[in-house]
């Protein structure tokens, strides 16, 4: 029976199992591929830069290279919270497409395997879950995996054109 | 003992060339001359042979001159002549060379009278002028003066003739690699544009012809293994060797083939017989090969290595030539590290400096070394920007005289405009913008304008003109070459590529999409190859290259009117010069070029006109005013413009006064592309990175004012409304 139920899941908990880098995010626990961290830095100054939906915080100066921010907490649809010493910004991406994530704190490194996952639940109309990978069921809390590189593409980071309608 | 195989084949190529010809096609008719000229080393010297292709030489330059009174029959006398010759040299028997001495006869009736010479003196008429032709005619002059850009040239087209080099490696083991197949063929054919217009024959013909050879290649009559790949390598060496010569004019070597020179030459102008050969290599049991045993198959086998050998040895007897600059490539990903690495120590510096331990009560000593640390990061600095950019100047000046030469060959009368020389670009990039600009001014000149008797016919002025332009815009470096001639033909292009299988015979595609279809490697729809253009390898190369340099290519064009092509280059490696100015708590870099002068608005000057925008009155000029802080949201300026600075700022051909709170400082900055963060931001055309680590982004006046124009359409001004 046991056996039954990996084979059925097996190629998702293929893919799934790793390790992950958790963070919280208005106390809820998230947690992103580390193979797609970068690094982690500390909050730094952020230039706005106009035009940009309110998600996208602006750019920072990483060591030279000029890359864009995102603000999780917004593009989450969650109110925004004052920056603390422990808000970090969680670098991800390729030497081409490095993004800047903004989360509340930075947690731990999970390893997580595939057989914990359980697929996202639909949340009903309207609610997108697309970028969800699964929930993570670790030390008996739930920690909601999250596909940051289709998050960034299909938000394109483009100029937000209803803004200046 | 020269195969008269390959010579059979020769002139009975150009016999047929000659019958298909035009008589009016003087270029074709020209090209013609050349290959004839080549053909006339296959023949033996004194031979009743050589006397009828002479003879027949000087006749074809009549013809071309256009001194003879019946040039068409003339043309055909000439193919009869040159078949009668095919028949002497496989025949070799009296029947054989009576034909020949009617055929001299005829020929000799059609010379005009003037020109007609006795007999015996055609040898030495003729000497010089195979020469000539196909010789080298860089006579040490025009060396001297032109001496930076052969420099430039042996740089480059050293660099091409080790790339062909290595594909034509790989392609031995993987022959049916087309990409690589390509590299080959681009390479071969900048070096014949470069050498072209820098009057190198020599090497021009030997790039020709390797070209010919690669382009069969490509279209599958040929595989680039076994001795196809020895002969193709072999000009890859003897171009290597004629292109180092070239550092050291002085040589005599260099008004003269190098040795093997001819030989390799026949070979690779007698693809015919050369691959007649191949077979022959391939199949000794062949009955038709018997005559042409596999041994005597390559006479030039032996050469390679010893060339090889020679060149190397060149090489290192002239480790330093007088005039010569040493340079390194480097990784242009190296050097946009550099720089940026140099910046971060810059803002590192100023950090130290600024930080308040060091401020108060450090001994005079610690502050001076630390100043004279501080002066050693700026010239490093600046070492470090200057080590990339370069004015578009010297490319321009290379391209006008492109262009001047290119006019004078094809017989068109062009005007070479040029605007934008002190734009600056990446010396990297320089480099890889050459082969696309050398290419597309070629296309203008050659494809482009219609010849003057067209442009008369249609009521344009019978001065092409072609134009070479260079400015910045939206984040741009942006290079445009126009011309005024007869413009893209779609339907041509279409036609082309349904045959050729790019495209479904039922679509209908856009035109944006018919004009990118002349950037495919192999698509032409010239109907002939000529010297200068045809093959379809020119615009490969333009794609290549700009895609290489994350640009893009955007091509304009309207029949009868002219074609546009505009270059979008990014601004990565640009660096730009700029004032920073303050508003509230944010600060931006404007472009010191988009700034005229700053002012402080007059009580009694500002106006709204009914709905529209604030303006504001200087000296006699009326501005439309922009308020930074209301565009961009920002809190705690001066919002009464009679108190604010105002900046004259214009860009896009429109100007604005720009309402800022305090300029601060003058800067030259390292632009930092904002494509990562939006395809196109309005209003600011990229970052920068201050003195404290942080991002400022530079404006750009034409996209803030139509920011600011959709803005106050959006929400009209609050004054206004109230």
């Amino acid at each position: 029976m046991t056996e039954q139920q990996t084979q059925t899941i097996s190629p998702r908990a293929q893919q799934l199992t790793g390790k992950y880098l958790s963070f919280s995010l208005a106390g809820q626990e998230y947690a992103v591929q580390a193979l797609k961290v970068r690094e982690i830095i500390g909050m730094q100054d952020i230039t706005t830069v106009p035009c940009t939906p309110d998600y996208v915080k602006g750019v920072i100066n990483l060591r030279g290279r000029v890359i864009p921010v995102l603000d999780l907490r917004l593009k989450m649809g969650l109110p925004e919270h004052e920056h603390t010493r422990s808000t970090a910004i969680i670098i991800t991406g390729t030497e081409d497409t490095e993004t800047g994530v903004l989360v509340d704190a930075v947690s731990d490194v999970l390893e997580v395997s595939g057989s914990d996952v359980e697929d996202p639940p639909s949340f009903g109309k309207g609610i997108d879950n697309s970028y969800i990978l699964g929930l993570a069921k670790t030390d008996g809390q739930v920690t909601i995996l999250l596909e940051l590189d289709g998050m960034i593409a299909a938000v394109g980071l483009s100029t937000d054109r209803s803004l200046l309608q | 003992m020269i195969s008269p195989l390959g010579a059979v084949n020769t002139f009975e190529g150009l016999s047929a060339e000659l019958l298909a010809v035009d008589v009016s096609d003087r270029d074709a008719l020209a090209q013609i001359a050349v290959s004839f000229a080549e053909a006339l080393r296959l023949l033996e010297p004194d031979s009743p042979q050589m006397m009828l292709a002479t003879l027949a030489q000087q006749i074809l330059q009549h013809i071309i001159d256009d001194d003879i009174a019946e040039p068409a029959a003339a043309l055909a006398h000439l193919a009869q002549a040159l078949s009668s010759i095919t028949r002497h040299l496989q025949q070799e028997d009296d029947g054989g060379a009576a034909a020949l001495e009617t055929a001299i006869d005829s020929l000799q009736k059609l010379q005009p009278a003037e020109a007609t010479a006795p007999s015996d003196a055609l040898p030495q008429r003729v000497l010089p002028q195979s020469q000539q032709l196909s010789g080298c005619p860089t006579d040490a002059s025009q060396i001297d003066g032109d001496q930076e850009l052969i420099r430039d040239f042996v740089a480059e087209a050293l660099d091409h003739v080790s790339a062909a080099e290595s594909s034509l490696l790989l392609l031995e083991e993987n022959p049916d690699d087309l990409e690589q197949i390509n590299t080959v063929l681009r390479a071969f054919h900048t070096i014949k544009g470069a050498s072209s217009f820098l009057n190198l024959d020599l090497i021009q013909k030997l790039a020709h012809l390797s070209e010919n050879l690669l382009a069969r290649a490509r279209d599958g009559e040929i595989q680039m293994t076994g001795p196809c790949a020895d002969l193709a390598l072999k000009s890859c060496d003897h171009l290597k060797r004629m292109i180092s010569e070239l550092r050291h004019p002085q040589d005599a070597s260099l008004s003269r083939p190098p040795d093997g020179f001819d030989e390799l030459l026949r070979q690779l102008s007698d693809p015919q017989a050369f691959s007649a050969q191949l077979i022959a290599a391939v199949c000794p049991d062949d009955a038709a090969s018997t005559d042409y045993p596999p041994a005597n198959d390559q006479p030039g086998q032996p050469e390679p290595p010893e060339q090889r050998e020679k060149a190397a040895s060149f090489a290192s007897g002239h480790p330093s030539g007088p005039h010569e600059d040493h340079t390194v490539r480097v990784a242009t990903k190296r050097l946009d590290d550099l720089v940026d690495l140099v910046g971060e120590l810059v803002i590192a510096q100023s950090m130290i400096t600024q930080s308040p331990e060091v401020q108060q009560g450090m001994s005079r000593e610690f502050l001076r070394s630390l100043s004279h640390a501080g002066k050693i990061v700026r010239d490093l600095q600046d070492l470090a920007m200057s080590l990339r950019m370069v004015p578009l100047k010297g490319m321009f000046a290379k391209m006008n005289r492109l262009a001047r030469d290119l006019a004078r060959k094809s017989g068109k009368s062009v005007r070479f405009v040029t605007s934008g020389e002190a734009t600056e670009i990446d010396r990297n990039m320089v480099e890889i913008l050459t082969d696309p600009l050398v290419h597309m001014i070629r296309n203008a000149v050659d494809h482009g304008l219609e010849s003057q008797a067209q442009r008369i016919e249609r009521g344009k002025p019978a001065e092409g003109t072609v134009s070479l332009r260079a400015y910045h815009s939206v984040g741009n470096v942006v290079i445009e070459i126009q011309d005024d001639g007869r413009g893209l033909d779609t339907h041509r292009i279409l036609d082309k590529a349904i045959a050729s299988g790019k495209l479904e015979s039922s679509s209908e595609p856009a035109n944006e999409q018919i004009h990118s279809l002349i950037f495919q490697p192999g698509f032409s729809t010239a109907e002939k190859v000529t010297e200068v253009s045809g093959r379809g390898v020119g615009l490969d190369v333009v794609r290549q290259n700009i895609a290489n340099l994350h640009g893009r290519v955007q091509v304009v064009s309207e029949p009868g009117r002219g074609t546009t092509f505009r270059l979008y280059l990014p601004l990565t490696t640009a660096i730009a010069d700029a004032i920073l100015v303050r508003v509230g708590s944010e600060r931006f870099l404007l472009p010191t070029m988009a700034i005229e002068r700053s002012f402080c608005a007059q009580p009694g000057s500002i106006s709204h006109i009914a709905q529209g925008p604030e303006m504001v009155m200087f000296r006699g000029e009326l501005l439309p005013i922009v308020r930074l802080h209301r565009l961009f949201d920002i809190d705690g300026t001066v919002t009464d413009p009679l108190c604010a600075l105002m900046v004259v700022f214009c860009g896009g051909g429109k100007r604005c006064a720009l309402m800022i709170d305090e300029l601060l400082d003058h800067r030259q900055v390292v632009i930092k592309s904002l494509d990562k963060v939006s395809e196109s931001v309005s209003g600011a055309s990229g970052g920068a990175i201050l003195g404290d680590g942080r991002v400022a982004l530079i404006l750009d006046a034409d996209g803030l004012m139509n920011l600011a124009l959709q803005q106050s359409q959006a929400h009209p001004v609050t004054t206004v409304s109230a």
